[in-house]
């Protein structure tokens, strides 16, 4: 049969019309549901940086929310390095939880893990490199020097499942544990190697403290990690040496 | 009825949409890493080609022959990011993990290749067992696809390592190339092979 163009036209408009109620309405719906999601998540992440990653692989969301108010405090950091308490503050660093972007004018969120006496253990930050197929994200999360690495964690990023995603995987972020950001004072990042760290060196400090193994068939999200140890920490060097000068 | 039976066995083994109509090729190497990628991707394609074979096939006497492949994509498209959203919302961990990929299902050609050929033909029962059976066809070869790569690539089951730790020590080392996409490939090919061999993938 042949239809008319009025037919056609008509049709296109009214399916589409349906198309665009059912997605809005559904996004609509699950908004919250979703925004809670990715908030839980990078709490979750943040978690793992600082290395509560055994209790964190078992918690249910509550249990994730809990631990997470009672050990971290959501701090910022001003330009000078200093940390920043001023109005409406506060609030940035929970807004990098739900993803809203990074105002680097305004301040550097800064997540700093107390123990129960009140003694900074670590501080997490946010990360961001850039891998094979769009950017990761993830914490990384150092001693109160600002070099020691505690832990890292990815929470975003698009790289090949199996693969590249493996970044998330624990054998590949334990490694980066006790690792050092620094080399004889300078920012140097740790390098993820192609291949098993064993093969590349026989130096031991090269070995101990700035290399990991890399993945296997994932070396451009390998390069990718090996930069953003090396770029993201500048930021937050100057809150870090402001810190040892005060101490 | 017997029929049902039958239009799924056929639709998932004599003409697997895999195995005999080499459609979703692009999907099968890219999630078959490990099983649970392979499974969940199975799932939201099952649910995916159901709705929009009904759908479509419901529609079909209204559907405007010169635009039906543009509508067919759109219900498709609606279908598609409905389950991404209700995949990121409920089974958030799972959603990450599969990434970019259940948005691809979009460009899967098994989905637009059932509705053109079976449901804008076909009435909307007939059109939802053909869905089932064509997304358990392409389901069951992503799992063994899936399997054979986690199993001799990573050394794991779901997860679980079975490769006993003697057996690395002894000098046992995980394929690399299972990892690979080309190892899909290279399964895919035997799979086609020892189904045709057993009457499947229309060997008869």
């Amino acid at each position: 049969m042949k239809q008319s163009n009025g037919y056609i036209i008509g049709f296109a408009v009214v399916t589409c019309v349906i198309c665009s109620l059912l997605l809005s309405g559904a996004a609509e719906a699950l908004r919250e549901r979703q925004d809670q999601n990715k908030v839980l998540d990078r709490q979750r992440n943040i978690l793992k940086a600082v290395g509560f990653a055994e209790e964190v692989s078992t918690a249910d969301d509550a249990k994730v929310a809990s631990l997470y108010q009672s050990n971290i405090e959501e701090l910022v950091v001003d330009r000078s390095g200093m940390i920043d308490s001023s109005k409406g503050m506060s609030s940035m660093s929970a807004g990098v939880l739900k993803g809203e972007k990074l105002d680097l004018n305004v301040g550097l969120p800064l997540y700093k893990k107390v123990n129960a006496k009140g003694e900074t253990q670590a501080y997490a930050y946010p990360v961001v490199g850039k891998g094979l197929w769009g950017s990761l994200y993830g914490f990384l999360a150092v001693k109160p020097d600002g070099d020691e690495i505690v832990g890292i964690s990815f929470y975003k990023h698009k790289e090949t499942p199996g693969l590249g995603a493996n970044i998330e995987a624990e054998w590949f972020t334990n490694n980066f544990i006790g690792k050092r950001l620094h080399k004889d004072g300078m920012l140097q990042g740790v390098e993820v190697v192609k291949g098993k760290v064993a093969d590349k060196t026989a130096a031991a400090e090269l070995k101990d403290y700035y290399m990991v193994d890399g993945m296997s068939g994932a070396t451009i999200t390998g390069n990718g990690v090996t930069k953003m140890t090396k770029v993201a920490p500048q930021r937050y060097e100057k809150f870090f040496k402001a810190q040892k000068g005060g101490a | 009825m017997g029929s049902i039976s039958k239009q799924i066995k056929e639709a998932s083994w004599q003409s697997n949409p895999i195995a005999y109509q080499v459609l979703g090729i692009c999907s099968a190497l890219a999630v078959t890493v490990d099983i649970k990628n392979a499974l969940i991707m199975s799932g939201a394609v099952l649910v995916v080609l159901s709705g929009s074979n009904m759908t479509i096939s419901l529609l079909r006497n209204l559907i405007p022959h010169r635009i039906r492949i543009i509508v067919q994509l759109a219900i498709v498209s609606t279908l598609v990011i409905l389950v991404d959203q209700i995949l990121s919302a409920f089974m958030y961990q799972q959603a990450k993990g599969l990434s970019v990929f259940i948005g691809l299902i979009i460009t899967n050609c098994i989905i637009l290749g059932r509705a053109e050929a079976f449901a804008m033909a076909n009435g909307p029962l007939a059109s939802l067992w053909d869905a089932i059976g064509n997304a358990l066809g392409y389901g069951w070869v992503l799992v063994v696809i899936g399997f054979v790569r986690e199993l001799f690539g990573s050394g794991t089951v779901f997860g679980f390592t079975v490769i006993p730790e003697f057996a690395y020590r002894a000098g046992y080392v995980n394929n690399g190339l299972m990892v690979l996409a080309p190892a899909a490939f290279i399964i895919l090919g035997l799979i086609i092979w020892v189904s045709k061999e057993l009457g499947g993938a229309s060997g008869e």
